[in-house]
């Protein structure tokens, strides 16, 4: 069998298998981003967000714990966030953690790994889960704030658009399902083609050729990195996928299980409909190495974390 | 081309993509398509998006096109550039939330592939029993081996393929020899319809296709009854563990092999 092949029946199947699972979730974020829009004003998101912008990012970091959100629903509201006035860097943050800290995804985590080795294994690996990702959010964050600009981080029309007056207001269900639905056309567009350029890796690519990868620490960490970007999964199924690569330590189906919320092609091509390019190089550039030099020096910290907790395997 | 006209004209080309996704959304629900694509607790999510998408396209219906126009960003024509412009991004986007309607129609996709499959079956890692063994009990796990014991008598008569292969992946090989199972899956044939030693798989989904790894074992059998590639069949036979590459991996030896109809929950 080879690594990789196209079959168009199979790529429609999972194209569709993405679709039918994120996009529910895009209007479910394009609902709570018309809430947003309708009922919070620019003026109330100022007065209760943080003055400290570094205990904003942090905030923003263990929101998701609060407002659970999965990685396809959250870019709208972040969308629609950032124009009411939430700075940048605390959307970003927020963006990346959610779809990792939020009690679904954990719970799903320690559920997928407490097969043989038991509970406290298993929550080992939701609590490395959870910190690895709250420290790449907030470390993105904190790079965006004091060396990207916050003024340089969104399209342009988004930043201009900030105290623009949206209109005469009406019947308040009206106006929010309509500005869902301008947000909706928006994203989901991004979405069918992020999720058809996923379905065609996802669909193509042949489980079994990873098993090579994993024989050193920089090939699995590295594959399973890519596997997290091409996949695609939902944050709440890929712990299950994760767990099921038995070849490969924990350190590198960390890898896989930190970056694929924060980081895969669909939402590559949902964040361009908020970011700047070089905000998205960023982005991508910075939470992929983060999650690299964790991962890879993880092959010595992360077995010591596991037997101080008091599981069996890394 | 006027400002009017193209509010108008985005307007509508907004209602169409909201109410065409409305629609396929809903036929996939009451066609019993969503069912192959989605594990059973998230499949009332697409008939619940078309809902909200109707519910967004009657609020649409009932604004103006040009009070929509001049207050969101994206059909808003000073931030769109020229009327045309909007016209033309709105078109854009409608052919894009439609292609993936057109390629779900044109091939009805209903299930993966054989290659398609076998893409997603996990290699397992080959186990050394002894050492599991010696690890076990450096790592004061002192009652590993009734523990394996115990998963031994634990096995179900008809275990589902997930449990016969985790209990194979956690068990002594030892305890599991000769144990009489039965167990329902799909056929994967190299050799064609009368192979002789085949793969019983079934698919364990999650969330979605996208995530479903196949989950199999193997089985012998000495008749030539045909079987069909990707066909459902209840299979008894015995536990052995004589797979020549890897002896710690379980062969189902069948004894019958009984065709049946799919089952209500398809995956795993």
């Amino acid at each position: 069998m080879t690594g990789f092949s196209f079959n168009l029946s199979d790529f429609v199947f999972v194209w569709w298998g993405l679709l039918f699972e994120a996009m529910p979730f895009v209007i479910l974020g394009a609902i709570l981003s018309g809430i947003v829009e309708r009922c919070v004003s620019r003026e109330t998101v100022v007065r209760f967000f943080p003055k400290n912008r570094f205990l904003g990012i942090v905030a923003s970091a263990c929101l998701g714990l609060i407002f659970p959100m999965c990685e396809c629903g959250v870019v709208p509201v972040v969308r629609r966030l950032v124009r009411k006035g939430v700075p940048v860097s605390c959307g970003i943050t927020y963006m990346l953690a959610a779809p990792i800290v939020n009690p679904l995804v954990m719970l799903s985590t320690f559920v997928a790994f407490s097969g043989r080795q038991g509970w406290p294994y298993a929550a080992t690996v939701t609590g490395l889960r959870v910190g690895m990702g709250a420290f790449v959010a907030i470390t993105v964050g904190l790079v965006v704030w004091k060396f990207l600009g916050e003024g340089n981080a969104l399209l342009p029309h988004l930043e201009n658009n900030n105290n623009q007056n949206h209109g005469p207001k009406g019947n308040v269900f009206a106006d929010i399902l309509r500005h869902a639905a301008d947000d909706f056309l928006v994203i989901g567009s991004t979405l069918v083609v992020g999720a058809g350029l996923a379905a065609v890796i996802n669909s193509g690519f042949s489980r079994e050729s990873m098993a090579p990868f994993a024989e050193n620490p920089f090939t699995a960490v590295t594959g399973m990195l890519v596997l997290a970007i091409g996949l695609n999964l939902c944050s709440e199924a890929d712990a299950f996928v994760g767990a099921s690569f038995f070849a490969f330590p924990l350190a590198a189906k960390l890898a896989f299980l930190v970056l694929g919320p924060m980081l895969d092609i669909k939402l590559i091509a949902m964040f361009t409909t908020v970011f700047r390019k070089r905000t998205i190089v960023l982005i991508c550039v910075l939470t992929t190495s983060l999650v690299f030099i964790l991962c890879t020096t993880g092959y010595v910290w992360i077995p010591w974390v596991v037997a101080a907790v008091g599981g069996l395997a890394p | 081309m006027t400002n009017d006209r193209a509010a108008w004209l985005v307007h509508w080309i907004k209602l169409a993509a909201l109410f065409i996704l409305a629609a396929f959304l809903t036929f996939a629900h009451f066609a019993g398509w969503v069912q192959d694509y989605l594990a059973t607790q998230y499949q009332w999510l697409p008939p619940a998006g078309a809902v909200a998408l109707i519910l967004m396209g009657l609020a649409r219906l009932t604004a103006s096109p040009i009070a929509q126009a001049s207050c969101c960003d994206d059909g808003c024509s000073s931030q769109a550039g020229s009327p045309r412009k909007a016209v033309f991004t709105a078109s854009v986007s409608l052919v894009i939330l439609t292609a993936p309607i057109v390629m779900a129609l044109a091939v009805q996709p209903k299930e993966f592939s054989a290659e398609g499959m076998r893409k997603r079956r996990l290699e397992t890692p080959r186990r050394d029993v002894k050492l599991d063994r010696a690890v076990d009990w450096i790592m004061g796990v002192s009652d590993a081996v009734e523990a394996t014991e115990a998963t031994a008598d634990t096995l179900p008569k008809e275990p589902t393929l997930l449990e016969l292969v985790e209990l194979a992946a956690g068990a002594d090989p030892v305890n599991l020899d000769g144990k009489f199972v039965t167990v329902i899956g799909r056929c994967d044939l190299p050799d064609g319809e009368t192979s002789r030693r085949f793969e019983l798989y079934r698919l364990l989904v999650t969330c979605c296709v996208a995530d479903a790894s196949a989950v199999s074992v193997e089985v012998a059998r000495k008749d030539d009854v045909r079987l069909e590639q990707g066909g459902w069949v209840r299979i008894g036979g015995l536990l052995k563990f004589d797979n020549p590459i890897d002896p710690t991996m379980p062969v189902v030896h069948a004894a019958t092999i009984s065709k049946v109809s799919e089952p209500s929950e398809p995956y795993l």
